[in-house]
């Protein structure tokens, strides 16, 4: 360990430190909609006090039946550390809220009473933030699907990001559009609600006021990616779906099968192509590829020859020896794709608390590794 | 009450002000995953200054997208968004004279965020126990893909590379019935989600400074970011086997995948819920629940016979997500879009008018719109050096003889828009603000 190591392992030895946000009280009324539940783990984390009225359907919701204590994988990961409280003790602990965490659909509670507009009548200083498909903010969709709830998948298709996953040349249906494999448009919601809820709260410091926030699950991918909007308006029309050379480099900044593994390959500058062509000892190929790209405006199939020879290539060297090489000659970057069970035993993520044990199994940690307040896992 | 017309009034109350408005940020970042961490910031209001170094900067903007068609006027079009509403200072931090001037800025800074290769900043003495000596109310981030420290820490990394690390390939794409395909995850995700998580923790960091006075150091991995979502590590632990790639189907969701219609339109389907796959079962005939492809085969057939509009409006009917599968022309004309600012068109004072994603999150009251796009290298340095150091003009002159500023070199993708002229400019010439 290099003596930077050291001090900075020391640095962030999370023992006996207090959280970011101690003190800061949020109340999550999420339902089914984990986009919202995810807002309050991430703020469970940075150190508020969660109370959640939690929806017995979010945490039934598991795979193959598996239940740890009753609890359902997700929840079981996203309630950790949040107090359970009932719909009978909202009215009592709304005077002490922070933050208002709104997951039921727009308008459902305001049938209870407790709509932002009602809410901001007698605590103008809470900060209310809705988390839903498409947004509380009236428009016509809005009210269309008012009485739809949320969900990842419908997220990922609605947003763009679908559309661009998955191989269409295998036979029906695998060659449908796919789903990144994780929540992924929940996730960002879950994040998107956290940064816009602690800005607000930071500006509440100085004003004393509260505000509205809108999260729509729909749109949350596409406005923090600028890919579906800008291809679009810069093209005039849609990209296509390549599950080998990248959508938008057209380079071979992707996956690939290597002999015996999949690895990644990083190519994203010039020099970094070059240096991808001569480790697998096709230097000829850079040339060749320059070329084959200054034509796919004309002809956009004038790359796939060229890819198929690489891949082909690829295929013939094992990973390993492939990531040998780019770090003998200092790029591009090339890793081989870990799977679950090797990510899972490894002592990295574990020391950096990114993957702890929590009633004796592996649970996805902490990425908040902050020097003062470092990201609260307990209780779990 | 009619809520929606209560809420409307919270909207469109403009009070002008962004929350994070005072903030102040230093960016020494490039490519995606550190430079998004300003943006955030900078779309919530903070004032933040790029820094580069001359003439060329931050890298990502030269790599060609689409073939070299996704040049506007002379820069990358996601690099005008992802760098928009920030200030462009040209400093070679490597000359004595350009690391004082960093130091000055990052004395009266709030914020800095960095994402070259662990340690490299501490070289130049801009590392984070060096900068806190200098400000110690900073808040400094460093963004990389394994983090600063740990076994792995020195590993090189890109967005694919924090994908390949985390395991989240391992969770995309099909591991079914013979086919074996596991993918990246596309538009470069393992930068664009831990950079939004790290501008959540940077504002909690901020809100913590205000209770203690003290700063303190963030250390972001791209892959313990998606980490976090990764579920399959519990399933692999309570079970002892693996949680496979299923392509389009939510291991998670009582029913769900994406069909096809009879007009030829992809719709995905997820009913998350017993009470939702019993509202699905009630509009498709035969639908076998907990049984992933029987249900699956169910559907395919009921949404064969439906236009995407019948399939959609059962959904609706029944309560259950349903939605179609959009490509990015129908994204970016999608009326709700445009309805709810999602997608906006602005007029940039250089680069003229353009479509942009609207903000992250609608705060009513709020303006959180792009104001401007990005700028080549060094395009504010008289404004920046005046506003934050009270330097004037002619001084900047002499320090651009001197190497220790600069502007940027003229190469696609690092240029003002055809037909600029410097000395009509007065943004340029520091005379006047952006907006």
């Amino acid at each position: 360990m290099t003596e930077r190591e050291a001090v900075l392992a020391q640095l962030f030895n999370p023992e006996g430190k207090p959280a970011a946000l101690e003190g800061v009280k949020v109340l999550e009324l999420c339902g089914v909609n984990f986009g919202c539940i995810i807002a309050g783990s991430l703020l469970r984390e940075l150190g508020a006090e969660v109370y959640a009225v939690v929806d017995e359907e979010a945490v039934k919701i598991t795979t193959d039946g598996v239940y740890i204590n009753g609890v359902g994988i997700p929840y079981f990961v996203e309630g950790r550390g949040k107090r359970r409280i009932d719909w009978s003790d909202v009215g009592r602990l709304l005077p002490q809220v922070d933050i208002v965490l709104d997951g039921l659909g727009p308008g459902k509670l305001a049938e209870r009473g407790l709509g932002y507009p009602q809410i901001a009548e007698k605590y103008p200083s809470i900060i209310y933030v809705a988390v839903s498909p498409f947004g509380h903010y009236p428009t016509s969709k809005t009210l269309e699907y008012v009485d739809v709830p949320d969900s990842d998948l419908t997220a990922q298709a609605y947003n763009g990001y679908m559309s661009m996953l998955g191989n269409p040349n295998l036979p029906e249906p695998y060659s449908y559009p796919i789903r990144a494999g994780i929540w992924l448009a929940w996730a960002f919601s879950g994040a998107a609600a956290v940064v816009a809820a602690l800005a607000a709260y930071w500006e509440r410091l100085r004003t004393g006021r509260g505000r509205f926030v809108d999260v729509a699950s729909n749109d949350v991918l596409s406005v923090v990616h600028p890919y579906q909007i800008g291809a679009a308006f810069f093209l005039g029309g849609s990209r296509r779906r390549s599950p080998t050379i990248d959508a938008n480099l057209y380079v071979t900044y992707t996956t690939a099968r290597a002999r015996d593994r999949f690895v990644a390959i990083a190519t994203v500058i010039w020099p970094e192509i070059e240096a991808f062509f001569e480790i697998i000892g096709r230097p000829d190929l850079a040339q060749r590829w320059k070329e084959a790209m200054e034509q796919v405006e004309k002809n956009p199939e004038a790359i796939r020859p060229l890819e198929r020879e690489v891949f082909a290539v690829v295929r013939e060297i094992p990973a390993e020896e492939l990531v040998k090489r780019s770090r003998e000659k200092g790029k591009p970057p090339i890793a081989i794709v870990k799977t679950l069970e090797e990510v899972a035993s490894q002592p990295h993520w574990q020391i950096r608390r990114a993957i702890v044990e929590c009633q004796k199994l592996k649970t996805p940690g902490t990425p908040f590794v902050m020097s003062e307040t470092p990201g609260r896992l307990t209780p779990c | 009450m009619d809520y929606f017309k209560a809420l409307l009034t919270y909207f469109n109350t403009a009070e002008g002000r962004r929350p994070l408005e005072g903030v102040r940020v230093v960016e020494f970042a490039h490519y995606i995953l550190g430079p998004n961490i300003p943006r955030i910031l900078a779309q919530l209001g903070a004032e933040v200054v790029k820094v580069e170094p001359p003439p060329r900067g931050d890298r990502w903007k030269y790599a060609p997208m689409w073939g070299g068609r996704g040049f506007y006027k002379g820069m990358r079009i996601d690099y005008l968004y992802l760098n928009s509403n920030k200030y462009f200072l040209g400093l070679d931090f490597r000359k004595e004279e350009g690391r004082q001037i960093l130091l000055e800025l990052v004395k009266r800074a709030d914020v800095f965020v960095e994402n070259m290769e662990p340690g490299t900043l501490d070289r130049y003495g801009l590392g984070y126990l060096q900068l806190k000596e200098v400000n110690p109310r900073l808040v400094y981030v460093s963004a990389s893909g394994y983090g600063q420290f740990g076994p792995l820490h020195k590993l090189p990394s890109y967005d694919i590379i924090g994908q390949a690390e985390s395991g989240i390939m391992d969770t995309t794409g099909w591991e079914e019935d013979g086919v074996d395909e596991l993918y990246r995850l596309p538009d470069y995700p393992g930068d664009w989600l831990p950079s939004t998580m790290a501008a959540g923790a940077v504002i909690a960091a901020l809100i913590y400074r205000e209770r203690s006075g003290r700063g303190q150091y963030i250390d972001l991995s791209q892959a313990a970011s998606l980490q976090r979502f990764m579920y399959h590590f519990v399933y692999m632990s309570a079970t002892g086997k693996r949680l496979r790639r299923s392509g389009f189907f939510d291991p998670f969701a009582r029913v769900s995948g994406v069909v096809k219609t009879k007009d030829g339109k992809y719709v995905a389907v997820a009913a998350m819920t017993e009470a939702q796959a019993k509202a699905l079962a009630s509009v498709v005939s035969g639908l076998p629940l907990g049984d992933r492809w029987g249900s699956y085969e169910a559907l395919r057939r009921w949404a064969s016979q439906k236009t995407l509009e019948e399939v959609l409006e059962a959904g609706r009917r029944a309560g259950v997500p349903i939605q179609p599968v959009l490509g990015d022309w129908e994204v970016l004309n999608d009326p709700w879009r445009w309805e709810r600012g999602s997608v906006v068109k602005i007029k940039d004072r250089l680069y003229g008018e353009v479509a942009v994603p609207g903000p992250l999150a609608k705060i009513a009251g709020v303006d959180l719109n792009v104001r401007w796009l990005a700028r080549p290298v060094g395009y504010h340095n008289k404004l920046v050096l005046r506003k934050w150091l009270g330097v004037k003009p002619g001084e900047v002159d002499r320090l651009v003889e001197k190497g220790v500023l600069g502007y940027w070199d003229g190469q696609l993708g690092n240029m003002p828009p055809p037909g600029w002229k410097a000395d009509e400019d007065p943004v340029f010439l520091g005379e006047r603000d952006e907006v």
